[in-house]
């Protein structure tokens, strides 16, 4: 009866719903003592680790504000594992300002509590994932400062940049190009989230836009302020580019050119060809294989090849009545096959009746008493009625 | 009366027979294909040309009842296992072979030695001797695990290997030292 009632009072384990850790990435129904797993606060320590190391890098420019350059907006991104969220600094003049303002916004506050809550034991490192209201003050005003400074050198940047374009694209616009560009079609056009390349600007109808360039930079699609004057360098020296249609400069007959195609074929061939392979490198033979793989490649080629096999090679044979190593083995063979000319020699020469002496002079070599042991194997020992079987039927051939 | 039986009653059964021709007359067909070496020369350059495939070098006579039956089952198999063995015939009535058969210790017929990188092989199947197997397989799936196992154990680096077969289907022999 008692034991009934503590079977009875122990409730039956609740069975958790799958639920998915987002730091060991995987599913579980281990509930909410999942966090406690070693396993899983190894994963959380090194999760949060990463995290921090992306948290150092916009507190630097948090201590220290510098412009963001348009063409490289679309790099300066960080992912929140606490908000799910990715931060990209579109439209923003400094650097990490987006994220800066993320980390002290009171909704990622929120999500890194509700975070720890759910897999971390401790929620002693809260502040390390966010950004006080004070740092922000602080960025804010360095950024002011930076940006009344700065103001007249960066719009006198952008002018000259600006002349360039309108300059070097009133040039080098062909009469193919039909499309012109309306500013009115400002507001059609959606902001790129990426850089765009030559082939897109090119299409844009930049050159009829250089004119409208007293416009405030910060106004401006950041697509069409993505040009800067490294793209005027690289056209420069060439008498034709992408823009104008001309061939791509490896296509081109160059004498100083590497790429030629007869070349880069004595350069295969200078390079000796090396076998990969997958398979296991302590496969019984592997450094044979590979030898002999490069040898029939060269074959192939044409080229010659030291041929080893020549007409005594014999493969390494471990024989049946020689104990020692398979070298070993093969050269007592071979000192058998010589002794064996030199007698076959002398019977040639000798009468009929001497030909016993080959038999004999096999036989003299194993003069030692060699101690006759019937060989019994691991497996004939399990089937030993049989083994006692052959044995006496050899009593009793040796007894006849 | 009875009705009369439809003409394509029997077709399954028909059908069928004609597969086992086909399958029977492509096997035949195939069987052809496995080398036959005669000379000393052509038994080196299969050892040097094999490579990462197990080589299963038949020494025997076709005359011979046993290999024949050995032949059978090798011919049969060949293309099951061609993707890590090559199967070659060594005729021992030749002259030039007879170093091969001395060197190889063959007495009995007919006998297999297996190579995997012109490297000797040796099978542990429980009889006197472990260089070679001696004899006939029981059927086609016997030789096909002995190979795979060869193949495995060199392909680990093992030289020695132990045969998969139950004794049984193990051909048995003795091994005479100088007719003791």
């Amino acid at each position: 009866m008692e034991e009934k009632n503590t079977k009875a009072k122990k409730k039956p384990s609740k069975k958790n719903e799958f639920d998915f850790c987002k730091v060991c990435r995987f599913h579980h129904d281990h509930g909410p003592r999942h966090k406690y797993f070693p396993r899983h606060k190894e994963l959380l320590s090194a999760f949060l680790n990463r995290f921090r190391s992306k948290i150092a890098d916009v507190r630097f420019f948090l201590k220290n504000p510098s412009f963001l350059r348009p063409q490289e907006e679309s790099q300066n991104r960080v992912w929140c594992v606490f908000c799910d969220e990715d931060i990209v600094d579109l439209g923003s003049s400094f650097a990490c300002s987006k994220a800066i303002n993320h980390f002290a916004s009171s909704e990622h506050h929120k999500n890194i509590k509700q975070f720890l809550w759910k897999h971390g034991p401790s929620m002693d490192c809260v502040d390390d994932f966010k950004i006080s209201d004070a740092d922000v003050a602080k960025w804010v005003r360095k950024c002011t400062a930076l940006g009344n400074k700065d103001a007249s050198s960066c719009t006198g940047q952008l002018s000259r940049t600006s002349s360039d374009i309108h300059n070097k694209f009133e040039f080098e616009r062909t009469e193919k190009e039909t499309h012109f560009f309306n500013p009115n079609n400002l507001n059609d056009v959606k902001p790129l989230l990426y850089n765009t390349n030559e082939y897109q600007i090119s299409h844009s109808g930049v050159t009829h836009y250089g004119s409208h360039l007293n416009v405030d930079a910060t106004q401006l699609p950041p697509g069409v302020i993505g040009m800067t004057s490294n793209s005027s360098s690289h056209s420069g020296d060439s008498s034709g580019n992408v823009h104008s249609g001309a061939p791509p400069p490896w296509l081109t007959p160059n004498d100083g050119n590497i790429f030629n195609q007869s070349e880069i074929t004595r350069v295969q061939e200078k390079i000796p060809v090396k076998t990969t392979s997958k398979l296991n490198p302590h496969r019984v033979g592997a450094a044979w294989a590979e030898r002999r793989k490069i040898e029939m490649e060269m074959e192939k080629r044409g080229e010659a090849v030291n041929s080893n096999t020549d007409a005594d090679w014999l493969p390494n044979f471990g024989r049946v009545w020689q104990s020692g190593t398979r070298k070993d083995s093969r050269k007592e063979f071979e000192k058998e096959k010589r002794k064996l000319v030199v007698t076959a020699e002398s019977i040639s020469m000798e009468s009929e009746e001497q030909k016993l002496v080959k038999t004999e002079s096999i036989s003299v070599e194993s003069e030692e008493p060699v101690q006759i042991q019937p060989y019994v194997s691991k497996r004939a020992l399990c089937h030993l009625p049989f083994v006692i079987l052959i044995f006496s039927q050899r009593a009793m051939k040796s007894g006849e | 009366m009875k009705p009369p039986k439809k003409k394509f009653e029997s077709f399954p059964f028909c059908l069928g027979l004609l597969k086992r021709q086909i399958r029977d007359h492509r096997e035949k067909m195939e069987s052809v294909l496995l080398p036959t070496l005669t000379k000393k020369e052509e038994i080196d350059r299969i050892i040097n040309n094999t490579i990462d495939k197990v080589l299963v070098l038949r020494f025997g006579r076709t005359s011979d009842e046993n290999c024949l039956l050995l032949d059978d089952i090798l011919e049969k198999s060949a293309r099951d296992v061609s993707k890590f063995a090559t199967v070659a015939l060594v005729d021992v009535d030749s002259d030039q072979v007879q170093v091969y058969v001395n060197y190889f210790d063959i007495t009995l017929f007919p006998s297999t030695v297996f190579f995997f990188n012109a490297h000797h092989m040796k099978l542990d199947s429980g009889t006197a001797d472990h260089t070679k197997w001696v004899g006939k397989f029981h059927e086609k799936q016997d030789f096909i695990d002995v190979v795979e196992v060869i193949f495995r154990g060199a392909m680990k680096g093992k030289m020695i290997v132990h045969c998969p077969l139950p004794p049984e289907r193990i051909p048995k022999f003795q091994l005479l030292y100088k007719d003791v």
